[in-house]
């Protein structure tokens, strides 16, 4: 299944699988030009930064945007053989996972020709990923099951994510967020997972482990909400597709 | 008892007709004040019960809106009961529109692999079956080619031979054999007879009584939701036949 999303997502493009390379790389440009030489936000090795922000952005946004309509998408398979409903937002999240694998090894490249140290903190890494992952899993259970009876959702969608970018340190970094403000903006469990990325890759260091955890626990508020909201709605899943 | 691998025990259900079908959370809202959706109830299946053993064939007939299908995609576990419940032991692989699964930007190995998968077959699994597939089939080396550039029945023949494959212990036979040639046909009875041989529980609605009779041990005979007659093909046959 995984292989198929992977297959069928590049199967018309020339450049295939490097479009996974090429997009954070372009957006990278994008925001360097942008936000570092228009608008002069004061970090050094800016284009490395901008990246340790896109990359897992990037896997978040897709992720959700991708799997919501999922459900709706594979109307012909539910309404005729019965397999285990999650497999089809789970497989979508698996295909962007190799897809964050490979811009990884780019973020990573980036980090080697700006000479920045690669500290021990990166053991953390894998922390820091299964606490994202278990939050967009509880987030796209929630908005396919969702979807399929309201494709509204998918709408609403592209605008909360659009708006949650902003509030995402990806293009700035964290410290000029006001002092008074923090708490409340790290609140958003991808503004804690961001900004770990960013303290592993960039500025070596240990992420903040009571954000991480209030993080962790928002994220399993979330799949336990997202797999109760999908258990309840997937039966009659064949009925309104 | 022991030798029933399936036993439907008292199933109903329920399908809203709603008047205008609110897809818009803006009009769920609306609703929701109004207190609720305006639908009528239609019980597609009232209280079905029957139970098939081990290795029998089961031919469901009835006029079109009988409840055959819907009582398919119960056995099948892709919709749930609202009353009653189905008991099954075994692997159940449904034979319903060919080719459901297949995706058309891939080629026909490439959709072999992908489906054994639904149906729940390790890549082993579907190893081992894969000559005898493509085989069935009779697409030859059309089988590296994309699927959209199939022929419906080509289409067919592939899904066919993929559902046949799965090692299945309750098969589905829905109104299926429609599709492909004559001769296609043919090798579809052939496969079906041979697999009620090996001890396969298998269960046939159709339109072609003729093949119930040939097929089936037992008939039931759907009449709005509800069974009319059950019992020796070729009698259930004949009763059903009064009434078109």
């Amino acid at each position: 299944m995984v292989v198929r999303d992977l297959k069928v997502r590049y199967k018309r493009s020339i450049l295939g699988v490097f479009w996974a390379l090429l997009e954070p790389l372009l957006l990278m440009m994008l925001f360097t030009v942008v936000f570092s030489l228009l608008l002069r936000i004061q970090v050094e090795k800016y284009p490395v930064f901008v990246l340790c922000g896109i990359v897992p952005w990037t896997l978040f946004s897709t992720s959700l945007s991708y799997s919501t309509g999922s459900i709706a998408e594979n109307a012909s398979l539910i309404k005729k053989i019965y397999f285990p409903r999650e497999i089809i937002p789970l497989t979508v999240i698996i295909s962007r996972l190799i897809n964050f694998f490979l811009s990884l090894s780019l973020l990573f490249m980036f980090l080697i020709i700006f000479k920045i140290k690669f500290s021990f903190f990166l053991a953390y890494l894998p922390l820091i990923m299964a606490i994202q992952l278990i939050f967009i899993l509880g987030l796209s259970l929630f908005l396919s099951s969702l979807n399929t009876f309201y494709h509204d959702v998918g709408f609403i969608l592209q605008f909360i994510l659009a708006g949650w970018f902003y509030i995402t340190p990806i293009f700035y970094p964290i410290t000029m967020v006001p002092e008074r403000y923090l708490f409340l903006y790290l609140l958003n469990p991808m503004a804690t997972i961001v900004y770990s990325y960013q303290r592993v890759l960039f500025y070596g260091m240990p992420p903040d482990f009571s954000q991480l955890l209030i993080a962790f626990i928002m994220s399993i508020f979330c799949i336990l909400g997202g797999a109760y909201v999908f258990r309840r709605l997937q039966v009659r899943f064949a009925e309104v597709l | 008892m022991t030798r029933n691998v399936m036993e439907v025990i008292g199933i109903w259900k329920m399908f809203r007709l709603y008047h205008e079908r609110s897809n818009m959370i803006k009009e769920a809202f609306i609703n929701l004040f109004r207190g609720g959706n305006k639908y009528d109830e239609f019980w597609a299946l009232k209280d079905i019960s029957f139970s098939v053993q081990r290795g029998e064939s089961i031919g469901i007939i009835g006029r079109n809106g009988s409840g055959k299908s819907t009582l398919f995609k119960l056995i099948s576990g892709v919709m749930s009961p609202a009353r009653g419940e189905i008991k099954a032991t075994g692997k159940i692989s449904p034979l319903i529109e060919l080719g459901a699964g297949l995706h058309p930007e891939l080629t026909g190995l490439e959709n072999i692999y992908l489906n054994g998968a639904i149906y729940g077959m390790d890549k082993g699994a579907v190893d081992e079956k894969l000559e005898e597939i493509i085989d069935f089939s009779g697409l030859g080396h059309f089988i590296h080619s994309p699927i959209r550039t199939y022929s419906s029945g080509m289409h067919a023949r592939l899904g066919f031979s993929l559902a046949i494959n799965v090692n299945a212990d309750i098969l589905l036979v829905d109104e299926v054999l429609a599709v492909g040639d004559a001769e296609f046909q043919e090798r579809c009875f052939g496969k079906i007879n041979q697999l009620k041989h090996n001890g396969i529980t298998i269960i046939y609605v159709s339109h072609n009584l003729k093949s119930v009779i040939n097929l089936c041990d037992v008939a039931i005979w759907l009449d709005n939701g509800e069974i009319k007659k059950e019992g020796n093909p070729q009698t259930v046959v004949k009763e059903y036949l009064k009434t078109v």
